[in-house]
């Protein structure tokens, strides 16, 4: 089930209704419903792989409180590497194994061996890569006793399985997420007011900037070598602009669903584009996946605290795996690697730590020249690296680029006059409300009442009048 | 509980109250929306030439001057009316009025896909379609007309767009936007028979049938194009067979490339991609008037 889509339109008001009338504030059939309703929801994708959700959460409940029992500290680790191991055997099988197999046979035929390789026909279960990184961080987190096992296996399983989040994310933490689960919740107006803005807000991003920006960005990278120039310039543009509202526009809509049933995920952006180097882009861009990676993997390795060669052998293990993360193809793995060294200079010179506020903030209401300079600097660089992400192979991807240098004889991408008045509309309201949220601190809520509603109005009409309501997938979803 | 619920509620109110003010705008503002309302209130009207197509017909048929020459005409042209749309208005016209001589359809095949295009234009369906409460609960009006808001945003911007009128259903903008674009010369770019009996044309087959049953002469033209949707074919003999009934009928070609150079001046005649100007209306519509004078006797012959 889609967030645009006319089934989730029915789906949550009825879950909103029975959770906060049905239920009469009741905390465990609150859960039970909500428990429901989300395996409802994946089910509605392919029923066969809610069993391995089912499974993976059971296990990893039933490692974790082995784990917790265990005074033995081999017993412990056993337990915590068997469910690492099975998780990220599901996640490898199912993921990786093709891309691994077929990489390695035409290694092997590089090299004069040709081999006869066994591939599996599976397509990837949705979400796969969330719930067993949610289960990961639940399972180290008892590991280094940070936090105690779970005993109720409904409140465990909601924590896997929260529907506004199950498929794309944000990647939410048993510290965070657990206790809001096991507490009452009582309904806060201001809150669900915040969560119904960002909803409309998340679904302006998807439905009229980014599936918008998708017609251009399909049409090039379908034939990308006809295009000249300026049309490959313009697709790679809209496909930053693409990805960042598909993504964020999920994760606004996830965030604000779930403030409607009383409960707060995490934030997963942070005006990433507004972002003045590499390092800064990664602390404001899909930021519960970085953070993840940041907690239990660079610090796991020693992070910076070891010697620069160590460091930077560090710094290239996280892009590189948060690149793989994203997908089975080199494309990946290269964007990734572009990444780190994009980083690494910033991480060498110690500008890494810089930029921690918000390029608006108290003291300063517009950026300076520099500042405009380093944005789009950081732009075109994180803009160079979506090419790989885009593409279907690397060597597309790299006469993409070479035709951008080189290519000003193919042809340009034809807008009628209604298009390009849409697309100048959209994007204006977009970068308004943009800049609006960022002086708000990312709030409508902290702005006057009749504002709030003028704005959630403004997009509403947005949304009917320009959105793309063709069925368009999350990009997300594929990861 | 009660501020998100009212918070929400008067957010759901006041978006259909936009609605609401949108579509009592629309007939006053839009040209199509405007024009339908008109025709829509035909009774007992005396048409003798009534003319149907999609935008390009709206725009590129002058019906003034074929009233000059044949008795009143009407422009029933919407844009991105299927054919389908068209037999519904030609279908209402004829409850309520009296029958015309001459029907002149105008096909733009080689700009609209027609194929597969049965879909009735919503301002149609709004006014043809179901009874008031349904139609007005079928669709959003913001977003079932949600082209017209652009194209109606166009006259925030552009003098011409303000300053253009519809005459006898025919919409007239002043624009030029020269044809810059180059001839194909392709032999095998003719239309064939087998294109007009795809499932998008059954619209026009009814049309036929409703004309010739009514007594009513029919001509169907293929409307002029920009040089790189234009084609060598000579003028297009179609046939079909109906039930009982086999139609043979010659389709006017007016996109041929040789009667577009000689007719039309791509500098000046265009308002948009295959969209004719006022004064490239008027030349296609003289030449309209040269082809059928053969066949039909002029009320003014001078």
């Amino acid at each position: 089930m889609l967030f645009n889509s006319v089934s989730f339109l029915v789906f949550f008001p009825v879950v909103f209704i029975l959770y906060w009338f049905a239920t009469r504030g009741n905390l465990k059939w609150q859960n039970i419903l909500l428990l429901a309703a989300s395996y409802y929801f994946y089910a509605c994708w392919d029923v066969r792989f809610l069993f391995l959700l089912v499974f993976s959460t059971g296990l990893d409940y039933y490692t974790g409180i082995k784990m917790d029992e265990s005074e033995n500290e081999g017993r412990r680790k056993f337990w915590f590497w068997l469910s690492v191991f099975i998780n990220l055997s599901f996640l490898g099988v199912f993921k990786y194994y093709n891309f691994f197999i077929t990489s390695f046979a035409e290694g092997l035929s590089n090299v004069g061996v040709n081999v006869n390789i066994w591939t599996i026909n599976v397509i990837l279960p949705v979400g796969i890569s969330f719930y067993t990184f949610h289960g990961l961080s639940y399972v180290i987190d008892i590991y280094k006793k940070r936090i105690k096992a779970e005993r109720n296996f409904i409140d465990y399983s909601l924590f896997v399985s929260f529907f506004p989040l199950l498929v794309a994310g944000p990647i939410e933490r048993a510290t965070h997420l657990l206790p809001q689960i096991k507490q009452n919740r009582k309904f806060d107006g201001d809150n669900a007011i915040n969560g119904i803005e960002l909803i409309i807000w998340g679904f302006f991003k998807k439905v009229v900037i980014a599936d918008t920006m998708a017609i251009i960005v399909n049409k090039v990278y379908d034939q990308p070598s006809s295009y000249g120039a300026t049309g490959l310039i313009i697709a790679a543009v809209a496909f930053s602009f693409q990805i960042y509202c598909d993504f964020s526009g999920y994760s606004d809509i996830a965030i604000g669903t779930s403030k409607l049933l009383g409960i707060d995920l995490i934030k997963n952006f942070n005006f990433p584009y507004l972002s003045r180097n590499i390092a800064e882009f990664w602390r404001r861009w899909h930021i519960s996946l970085s953070t993840w990676f940041r907690d239990y993997l660079y610090i796991p390795l020693g992070g910076s605290k070891l010697s620069t060669l160590l460091s930077i052998r560090n710094v290239f293990i996280i892009f590189l795996v948060s690149g793989i993360w994203h997908g089975a193809n080199w494309t990946f793995l290269i964007w990734g690697g572009i990444h780190a060294l994009l980083f690494i200079p910033s991480f060498l010179i110690g500008s890494n730590r810089k930029y921690k506020e918000d390029i608006v903030h108290q003291k300063k209401l517009f950026p300076g020249i520099k500042d405009v300079l380093q944005i789009g600097v950081t732009f075109l660089f994180v803009t160079i690296a979506w090419v790989f992400f885009r593409s279907a192979t690397v060597s597309e991807a790299v006469n993409f680029l070479g035709d951008i240098i080189q290519n000003s004889k193919g042809k340009n991408l034809a807008f009628e006059n209604s298009e390009i008045l849409t697309i100048i509309i959209s994007f204006a309201v977009f970068f308004s409300i943009s800049s609006y949220l960022l002086y708000r601190k990312n709030h409508l809520v902290h702005t006057t009442k009749f504002r709030q509603f003028a704005i959630s109005l403004l997009l509403l009409i947005l949304i009917t009048l320009f959105g793309q309501f063709t069925k368009q997938s999350f990009i997300y979803f594929q990861f | 509980m009660a501020k998100f619920i009212k918070f929400f509620t008067a957010l759901l109110l006041v978006f259909l109250l936009v609605n609401f003010l949108y579509l009592t705008l629309l007939p006053k503002i839009d040209w199509d929306f405007g024009k339908t309302r008109e025709a829509y209130r035909f009774k007992n009207k005396q048409l003798k030439v009534l003319v149907f197509g999609n935008s390009m017909a709206m725009d590129g048929v002058n019906t003034e001057m074929l009233s000059g020459v044949f008795g009143p005409a009407y422009n029933f042209s919407v844009g991105g009316a299927s054919l389908e749309t068209n037999l519904i208005q030609l279908n209402e016209y004829l409850r309520n009025n009296a029958k015309p001589a001459k029907v002149l359809l105008m096909l733009g095949s080689a700009h609209t896909n027609y194929r597969n295009g049965n879909e009735v234009n919503p301002i149609i369906d709004y006014y043809y379609g179901d009874d008031f409460v349904v139609k007005n609960l079928k669709g959003i009006p913001l977003f079932k007309f949600r082209w017209l808001f652009i194209e109606n945003f166009k006259k925030l911007l552009s003098a011409n767009h303000r300053s253009a009128i519809v005459v006898n259903g025919q919409l007239r903008i002043n624009s030029i936007v020269p044809d810059i674009s180059s001839k194909k010369n392709k032999l095998d770019s003719c239309l064939q028979n087998d294109v007009y009996n795809a499932p998008g044309y059954s619209g026009m087959w009814s049309i036929i049938d409703v004309c010739k049953k009514a007594g009513i002469t029919i001509e169907i033209f293929e409307m002029p194009c920009w040089k790189e949707v234009q084609n060598n074919c000579t003028d297009i003999n179609i046939s079909r067979k109906t039930g009982d009934s086999v139609y043979n009928l010659q389709i006017n070609n007016l996109n041929n490339f040789n009667r577009c150079d000689t007719l039309l001046d791509p500098k000046k005649d265009w308002l948009s991609k295959n969209h004719l100007n006022y004064s490239g209306s008027s030349k296609v519509t003289r030449e309209i008037i040269r082809m059928l004078a053969n066949t039909i006797s002029p009320v003014n012959p001078n």
